[in-house]
């Protein structure tokens, strides 16, 4: 039973972890002629991977081989995606294409597969994956496992490589760690699907030349810069031949280019002259001393144009190295050997392409050596004032990444750079980019605001809003004038008038009349109710009631009073003793007039007398009369009140029997209204 | 500025007015007469109450700014009391407020011609000639007023401010220090001038002018200037300092946190700077200049969607604000509009700011 289960449990795990399945026909029994063709696809992709190999230890580009190699390794795939050598080899075969980012899940899938004793050289190869990744971390680890798995013998070939590539890694940290002020961005509409590679640029940056391979052989293009685009897009074709036509340099007046071609197995340096529109047919550029039987590759103008800086694997070692030739006369016949541009700038690694900037002191170079972080960088170095280039400086990230960054241009203000990159996210292939470089910051400005006139700060009103003036309503004036007179003879008698505010009880103002004449005039503005007294002695006092609400029209009255004495049967209308209509409740505006009555009675103490009251003939006499009745009680409750002896007076209502003056007009009937006091004794 | 209304005209002839009273034919000619003044008066008291009335309707229609309706009044009561200067007057400042000012000027001149110490209408009509933007003719009023009213000092300050606008510095300090030399104490005169003394660079003028109209007027403004002018002459502790009394003496006083924050940002205290700016915005979301400010820092930050929000926002408020401009395109030169970057430096540098055309020469052609 226990056997039984350790079987289960075998063949479970082994579902669950894939296995190794080895290019043997027992293991393809079903489809032996699709194993068949697989095997021979292996083994067409093993020569291609081998010659690749040795082009990488030679330093040399090899991604022609290594597409070769995949053109057969990737149906063998398809046939059989299980076998941990040919995941390794596809992964290998990527990572020296232009697409080395499709490498890492073969390689991976090939340690999977090898279980516990993988190839050593899956480590080194996923070192390169994993600093493509950017995880230098991890890809500093694998090289070092590679470096300790790997026997001395397979080891020796890649030991340069694989120390290189832990020295990429330790500083591809540091580099990826520091920010560089400058943006990168793939030039859409210059690139294809294939490689697009070696832009130069006019010193303004108007003009770039560049190169294309999706004809299948290089080929030289042009564009024109208008409205911050790349346009006008044409093929240079007086400059393209059946074979491979590179450009490298544009001359800094963009009347001068720099190209090289493939001529017997060897590449040689020419120049184009732009006549009117037209390139001129290439002449070879330095004379056979310096395109010698190795490969001149791309070059650069050097400002001075004197000098032209150059790629060359005729050096010592074979390896692509910076070299330089000066001319030694104007029209260029000779010119001096090559010379190397100095071990500062010359790795020990290939180096790509060269450039000289307009200034003539800057060097931008790209090379496999120095500080790269992987694949090609673009370096750049300084002339000292010895005339020595000094130690190149890595661009940094985001220009320069783990993959290849070549053959770097840059405009005259230092502002854009152009270069090709195989990276990641590209159209395909190598593509151009272009580097804009933020300069210095450029710091924002700040403002500040102040209220420099007080009166704008903190407006002053200066208009106004009119004021209203006190409205003196027009005083209307009643005019009372007229004579006192004695009441029997008609002598002008000189008595007191008084002027009271019905409504206080103030006096409002004190006059007398003429003692010759008789005569008086009042003014009584309209707005009071005014209450008259005049008093002489010996008489019996007058009173007048001029009721002149506000706005009253004007009014003159001309009126004699005769003042009469105390004699039984005088009798005084009190003008000035008031009930609303219809009440009989002496109103306050009364009290005056009958505290003046009053006074009458305390200064005549014998006196008796009759309060009456009257009414007009409107109503109904029952109804006058009784209201009448009760108005003259009213009064004696008053003077009563004020401690005039009852038995002294009595009330009266007359109605409308006793009128004064006329019922027909309003000024009649307001006369006959009255209250009256008559001496009955005295 | 009152006047009562007292003129009282007589244009109308004696009326013959009967009372109530029926015909009097017993009356002598001198009760004759006598009536006949009583019933003049009370006709002249009519048309006082009538000519109030109407001043009063026009009163309430100015200040319900109906001026239209205020001036027939006006010249209702004018039709019935010609020398009415108030009349006149009001009827000015009424047309003044229609924007009428030739006619208001010319109401004016009539009220000061019937009374010639109406000095208020002079002061209007130089008033009026600030307003027809005519500044000769409204400094000349202003100095035939001070020739008449020497004491008016608020004739002087408003020379001074004409100067002061037209950038005529020294005329300037000079109106304003007739305005001092009146009244000693004229806060808004020594606050002008220093202000006069501070576009001149004589900062320490300009302090000493700006110190002394802080006593006598302790307002917001007054210290804020005060702040300034030690900020120009170089001193931020004292700068800071009076920025915070201004502050202090009105607590939304959005200018003072702006200018405040300004200093903090060039002693790169970015965090208290963007803190005055926001309070500056949160007083007065419209305040172009501190949101052009608090985008500085958000670019500082590198938060450049933030500050371009702010940018937009000031640049929608004051399109030709060459700062914010600038700023602009230096932000959406980092939020890679590089057209937009353009367009942006290309119209500050139209409006007067250089580096706009560097930058613009160094990353658009």
């Amino acid at each position: 039973m226990k056997q039984f289960f350790t079987i289960v449990l075998s063949l479970m795990t082994c579902g669950l972890f894939a296995q190794d399945v080895a290019f043997k026909k027992g293991n393809f029994k079903d489809d032996k002629a699709g194993f068949e063709k697989a095997k021979a696809n292996l083994e067409s992709g093993d020569e291609w991977l081998e010659k690749g190999k040795a082009q990488v230890l030679a330093m040399v580009y090899a991604a022609n081989e290594y597409s070769k190699a995949l053109e057969f390794y990737l149906p063998a795939q398809e046939f059989n995606p299980n076998n941990t050598d040919l995941n390794r080899k596809v992964g290998h075969a990527y990572l020296y294409t232009n697409t080395p980012y499709k490498a890492m899940p073969f390689l991976k899938k090939s340690l999977e597969l090898a279980g516990d004793e993988p190839e050593p050289f899956l480590y080194f190869l996923l070192g390169k994956a994993y600093q493509l990744e950017q995880d230098f971390e991890e890809a500093e680890k694998s090289f070092l496992r590679y470096g300790t798995l790997a026997s001395d013998k397979e080891l020796e070939p890649y030991k340069k490589l694989n120390r290189k590539h832990i020295k990429e890694s330790k500083s591809g940290a540091e580099i990826f760690g520091m920010k560089t002020r400058v943006w990168v961005d793939n030039v859409k509409e210059l690139n294809s699907f294939y490689d697009d590679i070696a832009p130069s640029i006019s010193a303004d940056g108007s003009e770039i030349i560049f190169n294309t391979n999706k004809s299948g052989n290089f080929d030289i293009y042009s564009a024109e810069r208008k409205k911050r685009k790349w346009q006008s897009l044409k093929a240079l074709n007086s400059l393209n031949s059946e074979g491979d036509d590179v450009s490298s340099s544009l001359a800094y007046d963009g009347q001068r280019l720099l190209l090289f071609k493939y001529s017997d197995g060897q590449s040689d340096i020419y120049e184009s002259k732009l006549k009117g529109t037209e390139w001129s047919k290439p002449k070879l550029k330095m004379s056979k001393v310096v395109n010698t039987d190795a490969n001149e590759t791309f070059a650069s103008y050097d400002p001075q144009d004197i000098k032209v800086y150059f790629i060359t694997d005729g050096g010592y070692g074979g390896d692509k190295n910076i070299s330089f030739s000066g001319k030694k006369d104007m029209e260029e016949t000779f010119w001096g050997k090559a010379q190397s541009a100095g071990q500062e700038v010359n790795s020990g690694f290939q180096e790509g392409s060269v450039y000289m900037a307009p200034d003539g002191k800057t060097m931008y170079f790209c090379s496999q050596g120095h500080t790269s972080i992987g694949g090609y960088d673009v370096f750049v170095s300084y002339r000292n004032e010895l005339g020595l280039w000094g130690e190149p400086i890595n661009m940094g990230y985001p220009i320069n990444t783990p993959y290849d960054e070549l053959y770097f241009t840059i405009s005259a203000n230092g502002k854009k750079a152009y270069f090709a990159s195989n990276r990641d996210g590209g159209n395909g292939g190598m593509d151009i980019y272009c580097a804009t470089f933020w300069g210095e910051p450029k710091k924002p400005t700040v403002a500040s605001e102040d209220n420099l006139i007080a009166s704008i700060a903190s407006p002053v009103e200066d208009t106004y809003i009119p004021e209203s003036v006190e409205v003196t309503v027009a005083n209307s004036l009643t005019v009372f004038k007229g004579r006192i007179l004695d009441g029997l003879l008609q002598d002008p008698i000189e008595a007191e008038i008084k002027i009271f505010d019905n409504a206080t009880g103030d006096v409002y103002a004190v006059m007398r009349s003429n003692s010759a004449t008789g005569k008086f005039l009042l003014s009584l503005p309209s707005g009071l109710n005014y209450g008259i007294s005049v008093e002489a002695e010996g008489y019996l006092f007058h009173s007048e009631n001029f009721n002149l609400p506000e706005g009253s029209a004007y009014n003159m009255i001309n009126k004699d009073i005769e003042l009469k004495n105390i004699d039984i049967g005088s009798k005084i209308a009190l003008r000035n003793v008031f009930f609303d209509t219809g009440k009989a409740e002496v109103k306050i505006d009364s009290y005056p007039e009958l505290d003046r009555l009053i006074q009458l009675m305390t200064d005549v103490p014998s006196l008796k007398i009759e309060l009456s009251g009257h009414t007009d003939n409107v109503g109904g006499d029952a109804a006058n009369q009784k209201l009448s009745q009760r108005r003259a009680e009213a009064v004696r409750a008053y003077l009563v009140s004020r401690s005039v002896d009852a038995s002294r007076v009595t009330a009266m209502g007359y109605g409308a029997s006793r009128p004064v003056d006329t019922n027909n007009t309003k000024a009649g009937r307001a006369n006959n209204r009255r209250t009256e006091f008559e001496i009955t004794a005295n | 500025m009152k006047k009562y209304f007292v003129s009282i005209v007589f244009t109308i002839g004696f009326f013959c007015v009967y009372g109530q009273q029926e015909a009097d034919s017993t009356l002598t000619s001198e009760e004759i007469q006598f009536r006949d003044s009583i019933a003049a008066i009370n006709t002249n008291n009519a048309l006082i109450q009538e000519i109030q009335e109407s001043y009063n309707s026009g009163t309430e229609a100015f200040a319900s700014s109906n001026f239209n309706e205020a001036i027939t009044f006006f010249e209702s009561v004018i039709s019935l009391d010609s020398a009415n200067t108030d009349a006149h007057f009001n009827k000015g400042l009424s047309h003044k407020e229609l924007k009428n000012y030739e006619v208001a000027i010319t109401d004016f001149e009539i009220t000061f011609s019937i009374d010639d110490s109406y000095f208020d209408a002079i002061f209007n009509i130089a008033k009026c000639y600030e307003l027809l933007n005519n500044k000769e003719l409204a400094l000349s009023t202003y100095d035939r007023l001070l020739s008449i009213e020497p004491s008016r000092a608020e004739a002087a300050y408003n020379q001074g401010v004409l100067y002061f606008l037209q950038k005529d510095y020294d005329n300037a300090i000079k109106a304003y220090s007739k305005a001092i030399n009146i009244d000693p104490f004229y806060a808004y005169a020594l606050n002008d001038r220093g202000s006069c003394y501070r576009a001149l660079e004589d900062y320490d003028k300009a302090i000493a002018d700006y110190f002394e109209a802080s006593k006598n007027n302790p307002q917001a403004f007054i210290f804020n200037n005060l702040a300034s002018a030690y900020r120009k002459a170089g001193d931020k502790v004292q700068a800071i300092d009076f920025y915070t009394k201004a502050i202090q003496s009105d607590a939304n006083y959005e200018m003072a946190y702006n200018n405040r924050g300004t200093v903090y940002f060039e002693s790169e205290n970015y965090d208290v700077a963007l803190k005055d700016f926001k309070k500056a915005i949160e007083i007065n979301s419209d305040f172009a200049i501190a949101l052009c400010n608090r985008a500085a820092i958000y670019h500082i930050q590198e938060h450049y969607t933030g500050a371009l929000a702010d940018l937009e926002q000031a640049v929608k408020l004051q399109p030709k604000n060459a700062t914010a401009l600038l700023n602009r395109g230096i932000t959406r030169e980092m939020l890679r509009d590089v057209d937009g970057a353009c367009q942006d430096w290309q119209k500050a540098y139209q409006l007067g700011i250089e580096k706009a055309n560097e930058y613009y020469i160094n990353n658009c052609e």
